[in-house]
């Protein structure tokens, strides 16, 4: 098939993902990933925009994941209740807590322009406006779901924040609402660390949106907007967080991020992640990329636990989590840790450090039984 | 007032022809109920003659229950509640928007519908009503005293997302610039203050849903709560609101009048309603950005 082979690298990550519709990227499977850099599995599957869940599915691993519909609900009707009545609470908490002045309450609706909902055409409506606010020629407080863009192992992911205010110190801060609750001012550490990652993906996002336009970056801010229910009731609360840490280190690891496309293209020709296709096909297709399995995992990708016994099957030290697989360089199973430990085998000059250590915790272990 | 008298007049022709096709199709439970309506409504255009004077007289046409009507009637508009679930879903909104006085998502003209008339109203139910009425205006145009029609967005005067409005609007009253939502939103809370107001004074105290929705109002709007009393102030409400309107209405007017003026030139009668029709094309997109 040279015709094809010659076709430009996205028909590739196409071709692999079949008929089927491709899903789109999100601030959600980007900081997935970036979590997790080194998976090319999961690069791969998000860049060809497969479907997870269904894949997983079909390969005879029914992930026991996913946003609980209940949860959506409530987040849904979170997002309701802040933007009810032309932003109203949201406008509320910016005069309370960021005291934003009165006279401010400009508000533009992105998720349509002109009765049209399709993304470029948002993506550069949001671009006009922040063009013309930054410099100064318009005034807006809310931008309700602008639409960015931000370049991710090669691929453009269309990004839609809840909303952008400008009006705070007069830089422009990236609003999320969630709906895990902050109580006396505290909300769970995992939920904010997590909103924290997605808004990290949307400044930078907006980052590269100041620079097509030429605009100065120190416009946006390194602190967003988190909205969540106050205590046990449902009104709006909100705290400036600073993200300055998370901007770091999403940028270096997406610098990292291989592309996609050239992962792609070491797969062999007939490889396909058609879910249409038959179990036997995608998993000799799966096993051609490369996965690294973490526990943490299985907290946000739907290939988890399919990786999961993959990495049992190997014996990776990484199934007992990062700590196990950083004491153990260069030894790419727990089989051969005890291999060392039991003499059975003796180990190269790279893993001779690891090995010695190993038998010192082997010593240290038996002495201590020893003395129970 | 004159338009609301003008409201009134249209209405009572247009329940004038109702009851005629009523009587004519031998529906007696439709004739009757047609006939209190015609009767509050010449009750409530009595009055609306007699105070037009009177300023804060945005009357609302049909059950007002100011203290002439009711003692006139001897039927306060509470008792007339058997007609429950008939009256039809246009002229709920229509009841709904003429209280809460600006272009509204169907939200909350299904939340004030239900805190004051204690009637469901489905928000659901409304998603087609537009499309509906669209369709209703260009068979037969005017045919109508009123139509429930769009808000339009000032740049490209398309139909502003999920806005419902009246047709016997002007349009500067319909078109939905970057300050209008807020300005609406304030309009919102006067009007529904102003009814709590009106239903107090004619010895009908507000149903306890009328208060829910004044508190959310009153929560977000700078002044109008006070923390210590367990009730919002109407009086309040509208004073705080009226202060923060004063603060946009200038350039929201400025606003509003060159959009309404570019309306009137470019857009058929049809369009001023119900909006131009939708972006499709990027091209279109690029020239209508920059106008």
């Amino acid at each position: 098939m040279p015709s094809q082979q010659s076709e430009p690298p996205d028909n590739r990550l196409a071709r692999l993902r079949g008929p089927q519709p491709p899903q789109p990227y999100t601030a959600r499977k980007i900081t997935a990933l970036t979590a997790n850099p080194a998976c090319a599995r999961r690069a791969v599957l998000d860049a060809a925009g497969v479907d997870k869940a269904l894949l997983a599915q079909r390969v005879g691993y029914e992930p026991r994941f996913g946003q609980s519909p209940f949860a959506l609900a409530r987040e849904q009707a979170f997002h309701g209740l802040v933007k009810w009545g032309s932003y109203a609470e949201l406008i509320r908490l910016l005069r309370e807590q960021l005291s934003v002045p009165v006279a401010e309450a400009h508000v533009t609706d992105l998720n349509e322009v002109g009765g049209n909902t399709a993304l470029h055409l948002r993506e550069r409506e949001t671009r006009r406006l922040i063009t013309h606010v930054a410099s100064g020629q318009d005034v807006r407080l809310i931008l309700d779901r602008p639409v960015l863009t931000l370049e991710v192992a090669g691929q453009t992911a269309y990004l839609e924040p809840d909303a952008l205010t400008h009006r705070i110190g007069g830089k422009f801060h990236v609003v999320l609402i969630r709906s895990f609750a902050a109580i006396d001012g505290q909300a769970n550490p995992t939920a904010v660390a997590e909103a924290a990652k997605q808004a990290a993906v949307y400044v930078l996002a907006l980052h590269h949106a100041f620079e097509t336009a030429g605009l100065p970056t120190e416009q946006i801010s390194h602190e967003f907007l988190l909205v969540c229910p106050k205590d046990f009731s449902n009104r709006p609360y909100g705290r400036l967080i600073d993200l300055r840490q998370e901007l770091d280190a999403l940028q270096f690891q997406l610098s990292r991020l291989r592309r996609a496309e050239d992962l792609a293209a070491q797969l062999p020709e007939t490889a396909t992640l058609d879910t249409a296709r038959s179990a036997d096909e995608l998993s000799s297709s799966i096993e051609a990329l490369d996965a690294s399995y973490t526990p943490s995992c299985l907290s946000f990708c739907e290939m988890a636990r399919y990786c999961r016994d993959e990495a049992d099957g190997c014996a990776s030290p990484a199934r007992l989590g990062s700590g196990v697989r950083n004491d153990l360089p260069g030894i790419d199973s727990t089989r051969t840790a005890l291999d060392y430990l039991d003499g059975v085998a003796a180990p190269g000059e790279a893993e001779a450090e690891a090995a010695a250590r190993l038998r010192a915790a082997a010593r240290l272990r038996r002495l201590r039984q020893g003395a129970a | 007032m004159a338009a609301s008298l003008e409201e009134l007049e249209q209405r009572l022709s247009h329940l004038r022809t109702e009851l005629r096709g009523a009587v004519r199709a031998r529906d007696k439970a439709e004739t009757a109920r047609i006939r209190r309506a015609l009767r509050e409504a010449e009750a409530a255009w009595e009055h609306a003659l007699e105070t037009e004077a009177e300023p804060n007289d945005e009357a609302f046409p049909v059950r007002l229950p100011a203290p002439q009507t009711s003692a006139t009637t001897g039927a306060p508009c509470r008792t007339e509640r058997p007609t429950h679930g008939s009256i039809p879903i246009r002229e709920q909104v229509h009841q709904a928007l003429t209280l809460l006085g600006a272009p509204a998502a169907p939200k909350l003209i299904s939340s004030a519908y239900e805190a004051f008339f204690t009637e469901s109203l489905v928000a659901t139910k409304l998603a087609s009503l537009r499309r509906d009425e669209e369709r209703s205006f260009t068979a037969q145009g005017y045919a109508r005293p009123y139509y429930i029609c769009a808000a339009l967005t000032h740049d490209r005067l398309v139909p502003a997302r999920g806005l419902l409005a009246l047709s016997t609007w002007p349009v500067e009253r319909r078109i939905i610039g970057p300050l209008s939502p807020r300005a609406d939103f304030l309009t919102h809370a006067v009007g529904t203050a102003e009814q709590i107001q009106r239903l107090t004074a004619a010895g009908h105290p507000a149903p306890d849903a009328a208060w829910r929705l004044l508190r959310r109002f009153a929560l977000t709007i700078p002044g109008a709560y006070d923390a210590a009393a367990p009730e919002p102030d109407p009086a309040r409400v509208i004073a705080a609101a009226h202060a923060e309107a004063a603060v946009h209405q200038q350039e929201d007017d400025q606003q509003r009048q060159a959009a309404a003026q570019r309306a009137r030139t470019q857009l058929a009668d049809v369009q001023q309603l119900f909006g131009a029709a939708p972006m499709r094309d990027a091209l279109r997109d690029a020239s209508g950005t920059l106008s």
